[in-house]
């Protein structure tokens, strides 16, 4: 039924519901009034200090320029989604498209990518240390961090591609059969393109929890600034940028700008991806 | 009706958010630098040691101060791990015994500022990383300054060294770099901060050299190395010299294995690592205990501090007569 | 031709499909085998109940993990009490409450709020948590168990709001319509009978936001003070370590190889043992709400056949 129908048999509030009612919209302004602060207090903290001399393009020690840990911060999501991208919808796809429904292997890597999801960073960050870094001997480097996000974001994507392959219609598979083509045709020419702008939301999402991750890098990459001239080589990225400044007290004008352009950076891909993500589902139905 | 109301009441409250968001900003970005002005002149300048006196009442507040000292004395110290943790607790006595009630921090920065913004706060940094914002105490009657440091009165003093292997000694980068180090363009570039620890250095005649270091080790040390590396990558166009301050321990581990070509270490070797370690002494320096800058105090003893860093839990009272 | 190369296909994404499954056996074979000997070294008991932790003493070094096993937990409970209570009416209130203006503003500030990464929410406590409470409560300092506790509460805060409304929502309508249609009103109907239908839900939510809590790092290193010290639960003032911050804080130090570094990685191995213990009874949470939901399906479409 609908609700403007039902409204006018809704009792009148009692002293209860006034108490109620209340302690509901105090929580909800508590929230969002945290959430303007905090965002509000350090934008206004940090914008007159993004000054040209924190985009300068050599670091020293006196301007703490953010354009190597930017630039490491490009390098990082950029191999990392070379890394996990492929491996996510692959499962994806093999999950949706072929495994066959219920199967064992499906609740096996179900419950794995849920395990994955849940793992805190810092454990990530102990594995790759112990595995990339040590291990297989990569040293502390940008492609032993890539490795370690790579795995962190595979849930991310997994789950996302999964969830597009699924609300593409059967009837669309059902005409790409019915006109000859193969599975393997249906899943590149029909099903993927269209399950493209869900899959590309969630790599977007996946791109902000790279950009934002600290815990599982601080070991693997080091915390050297430097331009990210090879994969093998340390580095600093975005976050770990801001740690440093801020834990080290000294440059708190310049830890509050580069908190700024983090801070636009991964807000601005999430509302990218939740854009992408609304119309995908509005041009579905 | 209800609608109307609602949108009202949330605006209404953005703009008193907004408004207390503003208010915030102020009052937190003002370190109240008014009775920093009245404290004592800061002592790391002034070389005159105290006079003699009973340590006990050596620690004589002024009277305009209106510090509380019946109030408890937050302590700060590096990680297990920290080189200048190492140099104090072996030259303080505190030994293995520091407190676990002392507020752990990782970083020389991070460290001053607890003391900035705390004045019931006491700690220690290298005193090449003293500034205004926190105020070095005596220690026995003698101030950290360079010249106590150089001529060895000030007790807490220790050395900086740089250590490498001998594989990595071989390489001719290193071994130009560590006589940049100890030139004496190398050890001007340090002198204001620093205490050159090289009595007659000679001139480094750059030899173009290419290829990439990189330097690991103690975060004391590491805002001198920033400062020779971007000088001596200035020399030397095709170098490139990666400084990780990572801490005393794990740069010496790093440079023994080969991760990296040079350890920084704020204290001596010990034995183990001399095995496979050779060092140079790149500055002298001394562990400045700190107070903020509201605070009196103007020194303390040996035992004293030692008392405060054991126990922990300390008021001003107890060590201030 | 094309036979063999949809059968390669298959095999190549049965392959991807296996990796995550190969990450979950690696991360646990490898933090097992490197953290369960130091554990065994130490002593099973005397590290999981070992109230000093000096791992780098001259003569005896020391590795008990408790004060940072209760550090975590007490920094965690702190969260919950301070956040979910406000995460759970605000969740009631988007889902039930929200007129549609106001919904169309809170619901992306809390999608932003979830996308802030971790170290902005250390530096806000640093530059705006921890003063305040040094100045307000007269504390030692300001790093203590209750500013950890603060930030954590609000980092959990879009986790439990985000499920515990997709679970209100999942309610159906029928129950609030039978409430109304018995006299009650609105909030009555909201509180007593949608919210008691949703509970397995919104404490998924919650158990959710726990393991968010529990594996929180860098905000936590940044505000907690980190002293290794066992605290009481009330002990709200003072300093605190959590396994995190331990991790995180010791790691670079430790030599490879060496029981310092081991007991490190078993106090990850720790961590990795209570997430696991979160994830399950989440995902037990979670079945628990699909079962009722299935019934309430059932008993909702049997009900719906007579009149039809």
């Amino acid at each position: 039924m609908d609700m403007v129908k039902i409204k006018k048999f809704i009792r009148k509030k009692k002293p209860a519901d006034w108490i109620r009612f209340f302690v509901m919209w105090l929580s909800a302004i508590i929230t969002v009034f945290i959430l303007l602060f905090m965002v509000g207090f350090i934008v206004i903290r940090g914008v007159p200090h993004l000054t040209p001399s924190i985009f300068s393009p050599t670091w020293t020690t006196a301007n703490q320029s953010l354009l190597p840990a930017l630039f490491t911060t490009i390098v990082m999501v950029l191999v990392t989604l070379a890394i996990a991208v492929p491996f996510g919808v692959f499962t994806a796809i093999y999950l949706v498209e072929y495994a066959p429904r219920g199967s064992k292997v499906v609740r096996i890597i179900r419950t794995t990518t849920e395990t994955l999801a849940g793992i805190p960073s810092i454990v990530y960050g102990l594995f790759g240390y112990i595995f990339f870094t040590i291990w297989l001997g990569w040293g502390i480097s940008l492609i032993a961090g890539c490795f370690t996000l790579a795995i962190m974001l595979l849930p991310i994507i997994m789950r996302t591609t999964e969830e597009s392959l699924k609300s593409i219609p059967d009837s669309y598979r059902e005409g790409a059969f019915s006109l000859g083509a193969g599975r393997l045709r249906t899943v590149f020419r029909v099903t993927l393109p269209s399950a493209m702008p869900g899959i590309f939301a969630g790599v977007i999402l996946g791109v902000g929890r790279i950009v934002g991750e600290t815990a599982a890098l601080i070991f693997t990459i080091g915390n050297v600034v430097r331009m990210p001239d090879s994969l093998l080589a340390p580095g600093r990225t975005l976050s770990l940028h801001v740690f440093t400044l801020a834990n080290e007290g000294m440059f708190v004008d310049q830890a509050y700008a580069t908190a700024v352009v983090l801070l636009a950076l991964v807000l601005g891909l999430n509302a990218l991806s939740t854009t992408i993500e609304r119309r995908f589902r509005q041009r579905l139905q | 009706m209800k609608k109307r109301v609602s949108i009202i009441l949330v605006c209404a409250f953005a703009i008193i958010m907004l408004a207390a968001c503003a208010d915030e900003g102020t009052t937190v970005a003002d370190p109240t630098p008014a009775p920093a002005a009245e404290a004592t002149p800061a002592p790391a300048a002034d070389p005159t040691p105290t006079p003699e006196a009973p340590p006990a009442e050596e620690t004589n507040p002024s009277d305009e101060s209106d510090f509380d000292f019946d109030r408890p004395i937050a302590v700060f110290t590096r990680e297990d791990g920290s080189g200048t943790r190492d140099a104090f607790v072996d030259a303080t006595g505190v030994g293995d015994d520091m407190s676990v009630e002392a507020g752990v921090l990782t970083s020389t920065g991070a460290i001053r500022t607890a003391v900035a913004e705390n004045e019931l706060a006491i700690s220690y940094v290298s005193v090449g990383s003293l500034n205004d914002e926190v105020r070095a105490i005596a220690i026995d009657g003698v101030y950290p300054s360079h010249d106590t440091v150089r001529d060895g009165s000030f007790p807490l003093s220790r050395r900086f060294l740089l250590a490498f292997t001998e594989e990595s000694f071989a390489d001719p980068l290193v071994q130009d770099f560590l006589d940049f180090v100890l030139s004496v363009e190398g050890q001007e570039l340090l002198a204001g901060s620093w205490t050159p620890a090289v009595a007659n250095p000679v001139a480094f005649t750059p030899s173009d050299l290419s290829g990439s270091l990189t330097i690991s080790g103690s975060t004391s040390v590491a805002p001198a190395m920033d400062l020779l590396a971007e000088a001596y990558m200035a020399l030397n166009e095709n170098v490139q010299i990666d400084v990780m301050s990572t801490g005393t321990g794990t740069g010496l581990e790093q440079a023994a294995t080969g991760v990296a070509d040079i350890g920084m270490a704020s204290r001596e070797l010990r034995e183990g690592e001399l095995e496979n370690l050779d060092y140079i002494a790149m500055l002298l320096d001394g562990v400045a205990v700190i107070v903020n800058v509201e605070n009196p105090l103007q020194g303390l003893t040996m035992d004293q501090v030692r008392e405060i860093f054991v126990t922990g839990t300390l008021r001003w009272s107890d060590v201030v007569s | 031709m094309l036979k063999f190369r949809e059968t390669t296909m298959r095999i190549v994404f049965l392959i991807a499909a296996l990796a995550s499954v190969a990450a979950v056996v690696l991360i646990c074979v490898f933090l097992f085998a490197q953290g369960l000997p130091a554990m065994g070294e130490v002593g099973i008991l005397d590290f999981l109940l070992g109230e000093r932790w000096q791992p780098l003493h001259r003569e005896t070094p020391v590795f008990g993990v408790l004060p940072f096993i209760l550090g975590s937990i007490y920094v965690t409970v702190g969260a919950i009490i301070l956040g979910v209570p406000i995460g759970i009416f605000t969740a009631i209130f988007m889902a039930k409450m929200c007129p549609k203006s106001i919904y169309g503003f809170v619901k992306p500030a809390l999608n932003l709020l979830a996308g802030i990464p971790s170290v902005v929410y250390g530096f806000f406590g640093m530059m705006v948590v921890v003063p305040i409470l040094f100045d307000t409560f007269d504390m030692v300092d300001g790093r203590s168990m209750l500013a950890a506790s603060i930030i954590l509460g609000i980092m959990i805060l879009p986790t439990v709001i985000t499920i515990a409304e997709t679970n209100l929502r999942a309610v159906p309508q029928e129950l609030y319509e039978g409430a109304v249609a018995l006299g009650a009103s609105h909030e009555r109907a909201v509180f007593k009978v949608i919210f008691p239908a949703a509970r397995s839900g919104v404490m998924a939510a919650v158990v959710l936001g726990v393991g968010r809590a529990i594996g929180e790092t860098m905000a936590v290193t940044m505000v907690a003070g980190n002293q290794p010290a066992m605290r009481m639960p009330y002990e709200l003032f003072r300093g605190i370590r959590t396994m995190t911050a331990n991790i995180v804080m010791e790691m670079g130090y430790s030599q490879v190889g060496s029981l310092h570094q081991g007991a490190l990685i078993a106090t990850g191995v720790v961590l990795f043992v209570f997430v696991l213990i979160i994830n399950t009874l989440f995902s037990m949470l979670n079945k628990e709400k699909n079962i009722k939901d299935d019934m309430k399906k059932e008993a909702a479409e049997t009900a719906a056949e007579p009149t039809s």
